[in-house]
């Protein structure tokens, strides 16, 4: 098995220590704790309308699985009074998306399951009557952040336009952007998803991603939904925009593969057994020692249980663009933005897929609570 | 109706079996679960010499589980079967008898049980663990014990408090030859063992405060002890403990199953650990480094004291601490030889008080992690000496009483290593 052990092994780095915790799974016993995707529920249905009222925005847990498009735009934007434009934001994306058939002349054949989705950068809301959460959204440089062009760092507005016709996103965005005051964008997106296989879709090197979610109630309220105060019902999403090597990960073979991410690519079943959907045994070893689910793979760098932090909800999209051949526009929410900087830090000290990813935009934002028609988005802030 | 069938259920049940003070393996039970079953709270079973192939669940207080031949009485569990022994009750000693062959653990003690059985150890990640729901055991003695070519440890304590591994053996562990984990106010000794052609000989995650480390020979393995903070278990950060005495030398052991990052060369590794003595231990042919201190994610290694080690020239310490979980206060008066050299300066001012960020190194260089050994083929030990049996079995104290550390000097090479080698 020398082909499990790093291609350096003489040379120790910061995370190839040692370390090889405990905690074995042993004896069939491991409680299963999140609903996986195994658990039934129904596959997306084009024709069902999403509500855009509520205590939550739509496009974060509902529908349940993202639609197969989004168009994702970052802008900025001159100081108006929010509380004006919030509201007439409020009522487009009311009138937009209302059922049965929304704005007739961006969605003639009806709404469909089209949802906007609406976030707020740092700097409105370090103008708002809560600056605090500004702070809230400090991301660090990670690594490869630092080559990044300032453009793609950050930014006012987050605005995402989900649905399974790919068609209504851009005059839907367009109308949405029509409100906002002195709109500059930064950077917009077009994302598409392949088709679930029972709830979950390959990403665009082939592989199963996204496999253990929060889905229950209670595992979004846990880990996803801001509980109080007056983002209550709102939550904090990140964007990273990556270009991913695809022609260099293609080169490798197939065991190659399998061990950056850590699953078998035909199954998505994790190298430590078990079928796609069972949680992978960290601990499960060789006769000899060896992990079976490899120090540096994706699925080992990224398991949330080495960093004591909680569990992102990921909706992620892949995109395909000139001079990036590949891409991926990883979108995730929680409750905490520690949640995901632990991860990506850890993911920076020691994750194989990370070798084939290059990041071309970062920013977070509060998704603001969910409105309905006597309380337009941010009011509880402006 | 009813009453007929009462009574009839009533004639078929069997005569409830009198508890035995006293139960020999095999003359009064053929199997160690049925020695179990017969087995009065308080009393011994006593196993004479044979091999076991059962794994054997100790869940009634105070019992000594006793081989009549520590090198003959022997548990196996055949390269299938996960355990050998595991002990959910408090006030268990286990004593003078061998495990090997489990694919998981040769011994567990552990709190981790509810009516539905033994919990597996560490969390899934996904929620998080309620320790208020699994109080820890208490009271266990682990007494001449070997534990050789078991899947994962040899001998494993955990969420158990106020406990004494000693005088026992384990090699050819994928994991550890010994580890305690997961306690506060652990309350545990751990003294005059040997492990050795493991991937870890001693290992400590989250296992804090009282726990004393003293008189071992953790030598001739892949790395010789470590002490971690893991979000995978309860409790973090690891710290509090005494490392005084033991001889962790020459871990570049190639008979051994592979560390599971690649580590090799190294005799004490602390990864998170805070607050920790080591103490005139001698840590010679160690070639990656005698110490090395790193972070976990985001816990740092502080606040450890390194005093009067013995290490080779030019490898003492090396501090692999990455920036966001910077390595502070840590001291050593005497420092040298460090990696980075500017370490060295780093950890003197840490005597006189600073807590600044200690300098670090991004990498080591030294020999190369040799393929791993199937944990079934490292070569077995030799016979081990036996332990008398005691006249009378008293219940274990409720406080474990430590040897005074001011009189432990560093030890000689020659520290246990009588029983060191293979047959």
């Amino acid at each position: 098995m020398s082909d499990a052990l790093p291609p350096d092994a003489g040379r120790v780095s910061r995370r190839g220590l040692f370390a090889g915790f405990g905690a074995a799974g042993v004896m069939g016993l491991g409680a299963v704790a999140l609903a996986q995707a195994s658990r039934s529920y129904k596959e997306s249905n084009p024709l069902s309308h999403i509500s855009p009222f509520g205590l939550h925005q739509a496009g974060v847990s509902r529908p349940n699985i993202p639609q197969q498009h989004c168009l994702i735009c970052v802008v900025d934007i001159q100081s108006g009074d929010p509380t004006a434009w919030l509201g007439s934001l409020s009522q487009e994306i009311a009138s937009l998306t209302a059922a049965p058939s929304g704005n007739s002349l961006v969605t003639p054949d009806g709404v469909g399951d089209l949802t906007i989705t609406v976030g707020l950068g740092a700097r409105p809301l370090s103008h708002s009557r809560h600056p605090e959460f500004a702070n809230q959204l400090r991301l660090p440089l990670f690594k490869g952040d630092s080559d990044l062009d300032p453009g793609f760092i950050g930014g006012d507005v987050f605005i995402s336009v989900n649905a399974s016709d790919p068609i209504v996103l851009a005059p839907t965005l367009a109308r949405v952007i029509g409100h906002l005051p002195s709109p500059t964008v930064r950077w917009q997106e077009f994302g598409f998803r392949g088709q679930p296989v029972r709830g979950v879709v390959r990403n665009s090197l082939g592989y199963f991603d996204g496999i253990i979610e929060p889905r229950t109630e209670t595992e979004l309220d846990d880990n996803v939904w801001i509980g109080s105060g007056p983002l209550k019902g709102g939550t904090i999403c990140v964007i990273r925009k990556f270009a991913l090597d695809a022609v260099s990960f293609r080169k490798l073979d197939q065991a190659q593969r399998d061990k950056v991410f850590g699953r078998r690519q035909l199954t998505g079943a994790p190298l430590s057994g078990g079928n796609r959907d069972d949680e992978i045994n960290l601990d499960a070893k060789e006769p000899d020692g060896t992990l079976k689910v490899p120090e540096h793979s994706h699925a080992r760098a990224a398991h949330p249980s080495f960093t004591g932090s909680g569990v992102m909800l990921r909706r992620g999209y892949s995109f395909r663009s000139e001079p990036a051949e590949t891409g991926h526009l990883f979108v995730s929410f929680q409750n905490d933005v520690s949640t995901f900087v632990k991860t990506q830090l850890r993911l920076d000290e020691g994750d194989s897929l990370s070798e084939f990813a290059t990041p071309l935009a970062t920013a977070a934002f509060v998704v603001l609570p969910g409105f309905n028609e006597g309380r337009p988005l941010g009011s509880t802030l402006f | 109706m009813s009453i007929v069938l009462a009574s009839i259920l009533t004639g078929c049940e069997p005569a409830a079996p009198t508890l035995m003070s006293e139960v020999q393996v095999p003359r009064d039970a053929k199997t160690l679960s049925e020695a179990m079953s017969l087995v009065a709270p308080g009393g011994v079973i006593s196993i004479a010499p044979g091999n076991y192939k059962e794994q054997l669940e100790v869940t009634k207080p105070n019992i000594t589980i006793r081989g009549e031949d520590r090198n003959l009485t022997i548990i196996d569990g055949g390269g299938t079967r996960p355990y050998g022994i595991v002990v959910t009750a408090d006030g268990v000693r286990v004593e003078n008898l061998t495990i090997t062959g489990a694919t998981f653990y040769g011994l567990l003690i552990t709190g981790m049980h509810d009516e539905s059985g033994v919990k597996p150890p560490g969390t899934s990640g996904y929620t998080n663990w309620d320790p208020s729901k699994y109080p820890p055991l208490q009271r266990y003695l682990v007494d001449h014990v070997t534990a050789y070519n078991n899947g994962l440890y040899g001998i494993y304590a955990l969420n158990s408090q106020h406990g004494v591994i000693r005088d026992s053996y384990t090699s050819g562990s994928a994991d550890s030859g010994i580890y305690v984990g997961q306690c506060e106010n652990c309350d545990v000794l751990i003294t005059g063992n040997v492990a050795e052609r493991n991937a870890v000989g001693f290992e400590n995650a989250n296992a804090s405060d009282s726990v004393v480390i003293v008189g071992n020979r953790f030598s001739s393995n892949r790395i010789g002890l470590t002490l971690l903070s893991s979000y995978r278990e309860a409790f973090t950060p690891q710290r509090g403990n005494k490392v005084v005495g033991n001889v962790i030398s020459n871990n570049v052991e190639a008979d051994s199953p592979s560390q599971a990052e690649g580590a090799f060369g190294i005799g004490i590794g602390i990864s998170g650990g805070q607050s920790n003595l080591i103490l005139r231990n001698l840590l010679t042919g160690n070639p990656k480094a005698g110490i090395v201190i790193t972070n976990t994610e985001d816990i740092p290694s502080i606040n450890n004291e390194f005093e009067s080690n013995q290490f080779d020239p030019g490898v003492s310490i090396a501090n692999l601490s990455t920036t966001r979980a910077a390595a502070k206060a840590n001291c050593w008066s005497e420092a040298s030889a460090t990696i980075p050299t500017s370490f060295a300066s780093d950890l003197i001012a840490a005597c006189s008080g600073s807590s600044a960020a200690q300098s670090y190194a991004e990498s080591l260089t030294g020999p190369a992690a040799p393929p791993g050994v199937s944990f079934l083929k490292v070569a077995p030990p030799k016979d081990q000496p036996q332990l008398p049996r005691a006249a009378k079995y008293d219940p274990l104290p409720n406080a474990i009483s430590f040897p005074d550390l001011d009189s432990v000097l560093l030890p000689d090479s020659a520290l246990l290593a009588e029983l060191s080698g293979s047959k």
